[in-house]
This record gives structure tokens, sequence and C-alpha cells, in this order.
């Protein structure tokens, strides 16, 4: 087990690697001049020439390379034209000069922002999803099972910034229901968290949990129909029995596994979500970066969402290989 | 069942976030290869396992209407020109005169006349009518495309891994989980903008269709992957089956190997990611256009449509028709899409019940 | 300066601005009042605080500024977006002179010119070449600490450094006597213990600048940004003294998050009794920048929900936004409106498209109409015909190409008969829906006269700078741009926008249409000198409309207008003129 979890680890490792080079080139080879692309708005020419030696610019490419991944674990200092250079400590993803910070303070920021929202999120739709799934499953045919079959249908087929306007517009603008979504602390203010998150968090769970139902129910119907079940019936288990012990851990199994790949996207940023509710958390800065040009921010962010990502394969795997006696390990 | 078939085998998920949270679908091929078991050749009645598939899904009344649908819009966006050249108008003709002096639509139902149909959009003023069609012609289009290119590559690369394996196929198992875990969408974002600026020509200008292509391209690059992985643990499994061992023993060549034997019994499961892949394709272009990245004014498009939709909410009384109707198209496509989509799945399955 | 969220301006502004207005020699707009648009614009030279109370106002409360775009430039000296400046002038920070809104009981505006931390304008007695300054008693930084003219000097010389260029230039090149101030002196980052040559500060009480040529609009130079004190001792650097800036208004930053957010809270050691341009009745300013979509925070205001009642809304209401606005009397009544300073131009190349009948049947052939449309109708601009905006003194309408507001084809098409004219390139600025249905109508409202238009979007990225570059002007032949007054006078419009010769540079380039004409360039240098103010004006005026007629370097489109909501509880909110921005000098929370 252990050299399992090394071995997924050593490649993980290898996999953002690879992805913070492609990053690299992407912002600091690809664009015409990066420094004027990242100087943005009232940008002139002594601007870009501080920037390009701010970023390390002016130095050849492979150098620029091997200093930004240095950065990364043992920070950097950012050179400035005759004056005290600009310390930005590990892991130093980059420096926002924009905003003069090291980007990790700001993912600091808008990380419990992206956390409160998916973990939310996530708490809803899967219990939604998968009790809606697996109760169709075992009531085939019937109107519950069709309604939900609809549920999820109308949910798979929403784009989601269309169903989070149409929340707005209904629950704040038109019923008074709720107070525009303001973010606070959880330890702050419990009761203006949750009010704060309650329509993020169903537009989010809405257009999952349509997908959680369709896929828990086709996983449950898939199990059902499998031998075993039909012995464990066949010996005289309870329904119940049956149903909970045997047929819904088996089904559940790949939906741990999808469900934890899920969430690690979700926690590199809900970009529509966070955009429309004008919650400031990873999406929203990312997407708020790019017509300001904040190219640090925006590199960061994709290094930030790769990490969730790759982490949860690696959690994944591992889980996977635990849950599931049929994985053998070599 | 070894480590690498295990991480094919887990399936195959959307990335990012935004791609969950749009992709509507894509989860469901994440069981394919477990409920799409390789269709067993040779049926005792003596039909194809293509015809069973056909004949299944003919009697699905779903599956008809959803293709009714979907080939009703083909044939609409096809003749997009000669339905203009009938209708006298153009999709890019702005209606000045038509607008009051804030750019909302004169009128009642958002000017909607016998000269427009479904009335005009405001600020600029274009025919309704036309922009939808003309919109969902170019919004297609790239789906399509990018669609048929993403599920090629991912075929190409799949078989290739599992038929050949060795390195190859642990070098192929490592791309697909390093492409898996990129952001896509934050890639995107920041991607298309600055690949936008370097296809400038010596004016600046970037042309349409090299916009179009840019997208096109992105959305192969980042969705070759669940085919991959599907063909691949298809290819694997079906490697060591007896009458694949024969056709080897009997001394078939490659080709012979790949065309006659390996692929056609793959054909379910990637005809089930291809029409997933389709509104996936559709709902991200239109939220690339939501982040004002994507096609451009005045080309037409359907999730531009839908955005000047959906910020149009509460003008619902002055201009009904913009608010909701290119959402309930795009709605409308996406389900049938989605239950094409089903429908193939369960009717090419030899374990559905229907 | 620069507008509002920067949309359509130039990024940075290497002004050439020449010798402007010279008169009395008390500076500013001389001793008569000059007609500004709705009011007039005087100067007083014996300013004592406090400022007036305003009638009916209470202390306390907490005031939320709602956008979605942060003052780009955070460092004092940096600053130089009109919002920016108005906050950093109304609530931050004091300079060596200011303005006062005086609004009478009709509404009419009284621009008063004032000395702020000096006790007048200025003195000089060598006909503009050297100003006097005495700094009024009781001024003190946030920190207790009094503040000297060698905090003021300290702040006029790292105004030098290259960091901080992005502000306003003014001072800088009225010191140097040239545009190159570079070269005339570094700053104190690069020469430590240094401050400017040419300013001399005898006591803590007393500042003497002595500048390389005459300019007698220096009392309005000095009431820009530039001259804001900064205690050296606090200064971290042009990068980092952003972070920890010291407060000499009646407010003082507790946190600003850019991008984000910004919190003021009361400056206790700022004494109302020694400044007699600002009031204090909110407790707190929070600016708060996350609202991304403007019209759901359009929405929030007409449906004036508790938590933004005492708000206002810091952009324009979108055009999305507008019917729910309209139909909703009590909305809008809570709307502030009014015209800005900016007048938005579709450029013309002078020197790409010669034919000066192109130019007019490019004139004629636009449908500024169709193009408001887009962008919000009368809420959002009103028609032009000049190049000088209406709030500039001396304004005086004529039309040179007198059409309906949709355009007038065949003048147009008569004027381009028997004429071949190549495709025109006309280059914009992508990236948001509004700039690209903008661009799209700009290019059918011309194709219908018969040009060809070739859509080049530059990259939105770097357009500010871009815009500004000869090189880029040179590949372009229309392109869209908009100027507004730097201080109420024609020399910082025409004199600037129209100037050729040497003041077209290769990077910062305002003059986008690249007119240069001998005769015109004499005389924005003759109307530069004319020592009588009201002259001036009307020289200007007239020279607008002389350069319409005969050159028609570019096509006026609409004067900018103001249109946004606030809270309920909002008291005292009026759009100042001289910024184009809702003014905050009187702002007061209802109980």
């Amino acid at each position: 087990m252990l050299r399992f979890i090394l071995k997924r680890s050593l490649i993980a490792i290898l996999t953002l690697w690879a992805i913070s080079s492609v990053t690299f080139f992407v912002f600091f080879a690809l664009p015409a001049n990066p420094a004027e692309t990242m100087c943005g708005k009232n940008c002139d020419v002594r601007t870009i020439a501080a920037i390009q030696k701010n970023l390390g610019m002016d130095k050849p490419l492979p150098k620029q390379y091997l200093d930004y991944h240095a950065g990364l674990f043992v920070g950097r200092d950012f050179e400035r034209q005759g004056r005290e250079a600009q310390h930005c400590p590990a892991p130093c993803l980059a420096y926002s000069f924009r905003t003069n910070e090291p980007v990790t303070s700001i993912i600091g920021r808008a990380w419990p922002v992206t956390a409160s929202i998916v973990v939310g999120g996530a708490v809803i739709w899967l219990t939604v999803g998968i009790s809606l799934g697996m109760f169709s499953a075992l009531r085939r045919g019937t109107v519950f099972d069709k309604t939900a079959i609809a549920f999820s249908l109308v949910g798979a087929s929403m784009p989601i910034y269309v169903f989070a306007i149409l929340l707005l517009a209904t629950f704040v603008f038109g019923l008074h229901l709720l107070p525009y979504p303001h973010f606070v602390g959880l330890l702050e203010d419990p009761v203006g968290w949750v009010k704060a998150l309650i329509l993020p968090w169903f537009a989010l769970a809405f257009i999952f949990a349509a997908q959680y139902a369709r896929l828990s129910r086709s996983q449950m119907l898939e199990t059902l129909s499998e031998d075993y079940i039909r012995t464990a019936r066949a010996i005289g288990l309870s329904k119940r029995t049956v149903h909970l012990k045997h047929a819904f851990r088996a089904a559940i199994t790949p939906i741990v596994t999808i469900a934890g790949i899920d969430i690690g996207g979700a926690l590199g940023g809900a970009v529509i979500t966070e955009t429309i509710f004008g919650l400031q958390g990873m999406g929203w800065y990312a997407v708020r970066a790019i017509p300001n040009l904040n190219f640090p921010v925006i590199m960061a962010t994709v290094l930030v969402a790769a990490f969730f990502l790759v982490a949860a394969n690696v959690i994944v795997d591992c889980l996977y290989a635990v849950i599931d006696p049929r994985v053998k390990l070599n | 069942m070894s480590e690498t078939t295990t991480s094919g085998d887990r399936g195959v998920k959307a990335t990012s976030d935004i791609v969950g949270e749009m992709m509507a679908s894509t989860e469901l091929s994440v069981n394919a290869p477990d409920v799409a078991e390789p269709v067993r050749a040779g049926a005792i009645v003596g039909r194809s396992p293509g015809q069973l598939a056909w004949m299944r899904l003919r009697r699905d009344r779903v599956a008809v209407a959803s293709a009714g649908v979907l080939g009703f819009t083909v044939l609409v966006v096809l003749a997009a020109p000669l339905i203009e050249w009938l209708y006298g108008d153009d999709p890019e003709r702005g209606h000045s005169e038509l607008l009051n002096s804030i750019g909302y639509p004169i009128g009642v139902a958002g000017g909607a006349s016998g000269d427009h149909w479904l009335g005009i959009t405001p600020q600029r003023g274009y025919d309704l009518f036309l922009q939808l069609i003309f919109g969902a012609r170019t919004s297609l289009g790239i789906a399509v495309t990018a669609s048929v290119l993403a599920v090629s590559l991912g075929v190409v690369v799949g078989v290739l891994a599992g038929y050949v394996g060795g390195w190859i196929d642990r070098m192929v198992v490592w791309f697909t989980d390093f492409m898996l875990a990129f952001p896509f969408f934050l890639f995107a974002i920041a991607l298309v903008p600055s690949l936008s600026s370097r296809l400038a020509d010596s004016f600046g200008e970037v042309a349409v269709w090299k916009r179009i292509a840019v997208i096109i391209a992105l959305f192969t690059v980042f969705g070759w992957m669940t085919t991959a992985r599907i063909v691949r643990g298809q290819v694997i499994s079906l490697r060591e089956r007896e009458y694949v061992e024969a056709a080897r023993a009997a001394g078939a060549g490659t080709a012979h190997m790949l065309f006659r034997q390996l692929l056609p019994n793959v054909w379910a499961p990637i005809l089930v990611v291809f029409s997933l892949s389709i509104p996936a394709n559709v709902t991200l272009e239109a939220a690339l256009s939501f982040l004002n990245i994507g096609i451009t004014e005045p080309t037409p498009d359907l999730g531009r449509l839908i955005l000047q939709g959906a910020s149009n909410v509460s003008n619902f009384g002055l201009i009904p028709w913009v608010v909701f109707v290119p959402a309930l198209s795009l709605f409308i496509l996406v389900l049938a899409f989605n239950l094409l989509g089903d429908a193939v799945r369960d009717a090419l399955d030899p374990k559905s019940s229907r | 300066m620069r507008r509002k969220f920067g949309a359509v301006l130039v990024g940075s502004l290497t002004l050439a601005l020449a010798a402007t207005a010279c008169q009395s020699n008390t500076g500013g707009p001389g001793p008569g009042p000059t007609n500004v648009a709705g009011g007039s614009f005087i100067t007083v030279n014996d300013a004592k605080g406090p400022a007036p109370e305003v009638p009916g106002a209470v202390k306390g409360g907490t005031v939320t500024a709602i956008g979605s775009t942060d003052f780009d430039d955070r460092d004092p000296q940096a600053n130089y977006r009109g919002d920016g400046i108005l906050v950093y002038g109304q609530l931050i920070f004091r300079a060596l002179t200011g303005y006062y809104e005086d609004i009478a009981a009709d509404g009419k505006i009284t621009l008063k010119l004032m000395g702020d931390l000096a006790t007048s304008t200025g003195t000089t007695t060598d006909g503009c070449k050297t100003w006097s300054y005495t700094l009024r008693d009781g001024i003190k930084f946030q920190d207790g600490s009094a503040i000297t003219s060698k905090d003021i000097a300290y702040g006029v010389s790292r105004s030098f450094d290259g960091a901080l260029a992005t502000g306003p230039q003014y001072v800088q090149k009225y010191l140097a006597g040239s545009d190159d101030y570079a070269s005339f002196y570094k700053g104190p980052f690069a020469a430590p213990g240094t401050t400017s040559p040419g300013i001399e500060t005898p006591d803590d009480k007393t500042l003497i600048f002595k500048l390389g040529a005459a300019h007698c609009d220096f009392p309005m130079a000095v009431a820009l940004p530039t001259t804001i004190p900064v205690p050296k001792a606090k200064d971290t650097g042009p990068e980092t003294y952003q972070n920890a800036m010291v407060a000499s208004g009646p407010y003082q930053i507790e946190s600003w998050t850019h991008g984000e957010k910004m919190t003021l809270v009361r400056n206790t050691n700022w004494d109302p009794a020694s400044d007699p341009l600002r009031h204090s009745y909110p407790d707190k300013w929070v600016f708060d920048w996350s609202g991304t979509d403007p019209a759901i925070v359009s929405k929030r205001f007409v449906d004036d929900a508790p938590a933004d009642q005492a708000a206002i809304q810091w952009e324009n209401v979108p055009s999305e936004a507008l019917p729910d606005v309209l139909n909703n009397p009590a909305a809008k009544a809570r709307a502030v409106e009014g015209d800005t300073v900016f007048n938005i131009y579709l450029q013309i190349n002078t020197q790409r498209v010669t034919d000066v009948d192109v130019r007019r049947a490019l004139n004629y052939a636009y449908n500024k109409k169709a193009h408001l449309q887009v962008i919000g109708g009368e809420f959002a601009g009103k028609v032009s015909t000049t190049i000088t905006a209406p709030t500039v003194p001396g304004y005086k309408k004529y039309d040179a190409y007198p059409a309906p507001d949709t355009g007038d084809v065949d003048k147009a098409k008569a004027l381009l008969a028997g004429k071949t004219v190549p495709p025109l390139k006309y280059c914009f600025r992508p990236g948001t829906p509004v700039r690209e249905q903008v661009a799209a109508a700009t290019k059918e409202n011309l194709e219908r006269a018969g040009f060809q238009i070739v859509m080049t979007p530059t990259d939105a990225t770097t357009h500010n700078t871009l815009v500004g570059r000869k090189s880029f002007q040179m590949g372009c032949d229309l392109l869209t741009y908009g100027w507004g007054q730097d201080f109420p006078s024609n020399s910082t419009v025409v004199g600037v926008l129209m100037k050729g010769g040497a003041s077209i540079q290769a990077e910062g380039n305002v003059n986008v249409s690249l007119f240069d004409n001998a005769g015109v360039n004499a005389e924005i240098d003759r109307l530069a000198s004319e020592p009588d103010v009201a002259k001036a004006a009307e020289g200007y005026m007239a020279l607008d409309e002389k350069i319409m007629k005969e050159f028609a370097p570019l096509i006026p489109i609409y004067y900018d207008h103001s249109f946004s909501l606030a809270g309920s509880k909002i008291g005292g909110l009026y759009l100042s003129g001289t910024w184009g921005s809702p003014s905050l000098q009187n702002v007061w929370v209802k109980s």
C-alpha cells in the first residue's frame, strides 16, 4: 500500500511539474511581449522596463524558468532597479505587482470562500443526488423514478449561468427572501455565512445533483442486476440488508471516486458561480485578473487548481484501492 | 486487475470545476467501461449487434423525437443562407431605427412584427430570428467539429496505447492524467486572448475563422482524454479475448486486427462519448462568451445571445423573446442531445432491458 | 484626465502641455468669474476653515461605494483617474490648493479654487515664473506630526520618479521648463537625499517654486495630487508606499485590498478649522469593488435593500438595467445624473486619410444615435458636435456638419462622388460585449455611405499603451478616443489634442489624429500666452470651430454623461462637473 501511495505521489509531482512548465511557457514565452501584456492599463515604456526587470524577463528564458521553479520551493527575491529586492517567501507562486503582494496571500483570502461554496454545495449535491438516484433505482418505473429522471435531465441540460441568474432574479430581487450574497467567515457569523452561501450552494448543487442522480441511478441498477445480489436475496437476507449493505456499498464506490475529483476540481475555483454571485473566491480572482492583466494571479490560480485536481486524483486512487476489494495493487 | 488498468477504469471525469459545472453529462461515460461491456459477437438471432442496437433505437420514442429535433436543427442550420434570403433581412444588420433612444425595441413584444418574427435584440437591433439560426450555426459548427476531432484523436491514442502496450501505454496513461489535471477553463481564459493576438494579421485583425479555429483546437486538445481512456480500457480487455487471439493466431495483420477485430467492438462507448460531448461543447462555448472570450461581434453566436437574455431577465416585459428563446433553444438542444445519448447507450448496452 | 474605469482614454498621459493661459498675478482664472456649465469658476484667496455646513447634514454612519474597478494606481503621486483623484482629494489627502464646489439653492454650482494646505492659491511677482505659498496653521498628518513645506517638496520631488510617471506631470514639466522632466531631475529614490531643483523651503511654513518657464495656471496644476505631502521618514519606496500611505485629510486608510475593498476611518488629527474644503460627516467609508456585474449592482440599488441603503453606485447604470430604473420612480429619484468633462471622438488619422472631403464625409455618415443606443442613450451621453466639451470654460455650441443624429448618408455620398476611398482600418478595443457592439455599429453605419471598414481589434490587454503610441496610431485610419480637461481650461483640451509639431511624441501621444497644421500650432501658442483668460477661452473655441470646418480631423460622437444610483439614506450627493464623478464632498448618512 505504502509503495503504491508513494508511486502515485511521485507521478503526481511529475504531473504538477509538467503543468507548471506548460503554464510558464504559455505566460512567459507565448505572448509577443509578456511584460507589456502584464503591464496593462496606464502602461508606458518605463513601466514596461520596470516590469521586465522585476520579473527577471531581461534574463534568458532558461534562467527565468529555473528562477520561477526555485521560487516554488525556496522563495525568491524579485530584483528592483536601484531598490531593495522584493522578497516572496516559499511557496512563491508569483508576485502580483499590481496589488503588491505575493500571490499566496491572495490565495489565502480567496480559498476560504471557494472552499465554503464547494464544501456546502457538495454536501447538498451528494445527499440529494445520490439519494435521488438510489431511490429511483429501487423504485424503478414508478412516478418517483420518472420525476427523478426528469429532474436530472433538466439539471443536466441547464447551463449554470442561466440557472444562477434565475435564482438571483427570483429569490433576491423578486421575492426578497434572501439578501444579496455578502461573504462572511463561518466563525465570525455562522448565520450570515449560510445566508450568503445558500444561493451559490443551490446553483452549484442543482447542476451536480442532477449528474449524481443519473450516475447513482445507473450504478444502482447495474449492481442490483449482479449475481451476488440475487444470491443474497435468495438466501433470505432482508431487503434492507441487501440494499444497504451490499448493493449500496458496491454502487457507491465509483461515485466516491468521481465526487473526489469533482470536489478537487471545484476547489480550484467555481468560476461561474463566484462571478455571478460576486463572491471573491479563486475563480473570481482568476476572472478579475484577466481584464486587469494580473498574469501572476492567473498563473497561480491555474497551478493551485491543478494541484487540487492532482491531489484529488491521488487520494481517489488510494481510496479506490481501499474501498474496492477487486483492485489489486502491484 | 493491474494498477494501470485501475486508473483507466476509474473512469473519466471532467476536470476543472467549470467543466463539471457545465458539462452536464460527461460523467455518464464514467461507467462506460463497466456498463458497456463489449458487445458479444455472434448473437443467436443472427443479427449483428449494430442491427440490434438500431432496432432498439428505432423503437425508442424518446430517441426518435430527440433525433427529430436534432435533425430539424441541422436542416435549419444548413439552410440558414436560404432562410435568410427568403426572410429578407441580414442577421448582422442593426435596426437602429426600430429602437428607442436607450436602445430598446419600439412596439409590443420586443418589436415582433411580420418582418421580424421574434422581434429585435436590444442595443444593436438585430433580427432575433436570424440571429438565433445563424448563432446556432456557429455554436453547433464549433461543437460538432470539436467533438469529431476530439473523439477521433481519443480513439487513435486509446487504440495505440491499448494495442501496443508497454512503455508507450504507460506514457499515454500518464499524459492522459496530466491533461486531465489541467484546469481547462482557467487555462482557456488565459490562453484564448493571448493566442488570438498572435494570430492577428499585420493590421491586427483576427479573422473570424481563426477565432473559431482557436476554440475548436482548444476543445480538441482538452477533449480527447475521455475517449482515449475508455477506448484504451476496452482494447486492453478485448486484446485477450479468444476471438482476438484466434485472429492473431490465424496470422491477421495489424490493420486487420485493429479495424476488423477491435474497433467494431468499441463503437458503443465511442458513440456515447461523442453524443455527450457535443452538448458539453455547446455549453462550454457559451460559457466562454460569458467571460467575454470566444466568438465576437458581429458574428452571431448562440452563447452570446443567451448571455444577453440572461442579463435582461428584468426586462422580460420589454423583450420577452430575447430573454427566453435563445436559452430555451439551447436547453432543448442539449436535452435532445442528452436524451439521444442516453438512448444510444441503452440501445448499445446488451444488458439493457429496453 | 483619465476617465473613470479607463474605458476610453489613453493610458499614460505624457502630456505635452505648453504654456497655458497667463493672466493676473493671482493665477487661476482671474478676477471675474468664468462661465462653466451650469455655474461659474472663481478663485478665492482668503478661504478659511472650516467649510460651511451642509444644511440638514448630520455626522455618523458608514457609506459604501460599490463599483467594479479600483483606482488603478494607488500611490498619491501616481493616481490620475478622475474618480481616484476625487476620492483622494475629498477624503484622504490634502494638496497645496484644491477645489470646493459651492451649490446654490437653485442647484447652480460655483467652482472655487482655494488654498488647501496653503493659505492662498499662490502669489507671484515675476509674471508667473516664481510662485510662493505659506502653509496654514494646524495641518497635521494622521500620526499627529505637523505637515511642513518639506513634506510637500518631498511629495513633488518623488513624482519625478519613473515608477510614478502614471500620475499628472504638469508640475514636473513646469519646474523642468520642458517636457523631458526626467533628464531635469531623477527623483529622490535615484538620487537619495535630494529634492527637485527649483523648490525652496526657507522655513517649515514657506514653499517657493521657481519654474523653468512662466505658467500662470500653476495654482490649478498644484491642485492635482502631485503636491500631496509625503513624510519622507515613512516613504518606503514608490512601489510600497502605497501600502502604508499617511493621510492628511479627514479620513485615513484602515485597510485596502487592491481591486477588492478599501475602508476609510476618521483621521483624528485632522482639524476642520484648518480646512476650508472638506466636510467629514460619515464615520466610515467602504469602497467595494467586488460587484462583478454592473447590471446586478444596479438591481441592488433599484431594490434598495437595507444593506445597500447607505451606498453609492460607483459606475454608470448599464443599458440592461436602464428600463428597470426608469420604470421605477422611487429608484429614478435616487439617481445622480449629470454631464461629465469627457468628450468621446472617433479620431481620423489625418496623415493616412489626407483628403479632407473624405474626413467630412465620415463626419456626415457617422450614426451617433446607433452608437448611443448601444451604451445607454441619453443616460450615457449626448450627441457631440465640437472638440471642446460643454464643461470647458468658453464652450460655444456649433455644428460644422449638420445632420440628423443618425447621420446624413446622402451628403456623405455626395462628398465622396467620383472618389475611390481605400478600405479604412478601424482600430478598437475588444473584450466586452458593449465595446464589440459599438464596433459593429461603427462598421455598419459607415459602410452605409459606401466606406469599406476593416475591423482591427487591438490587443485588449495592451490597448492603453498601444493607443498612445505613434507607430500604432499610424497603422489605423479610425480610432475611438475620448478626452477630458485636467483643469478648467481649454488649454488642456484643444490645446493638447490639436497641437502638432514637436508635441506629437512617439509614446503617450494624445494627438491621436496626428493633426499637424502650422497655422493651428501658432494659434495654440498664441492662446497659451494670452493674458486674458476669457479672451483665451473664446479664442480656443473659435479655433475648435475652424479646425472642425477646415480640417475635420475627428468625428465628435458624444459628450459623456454620468447616471448612477444611490441608496435612500444617502444625503448631499451630487455630480461633480469638475471630476465627472458623483462628488463625495457633502455626503452624509440619513438616520
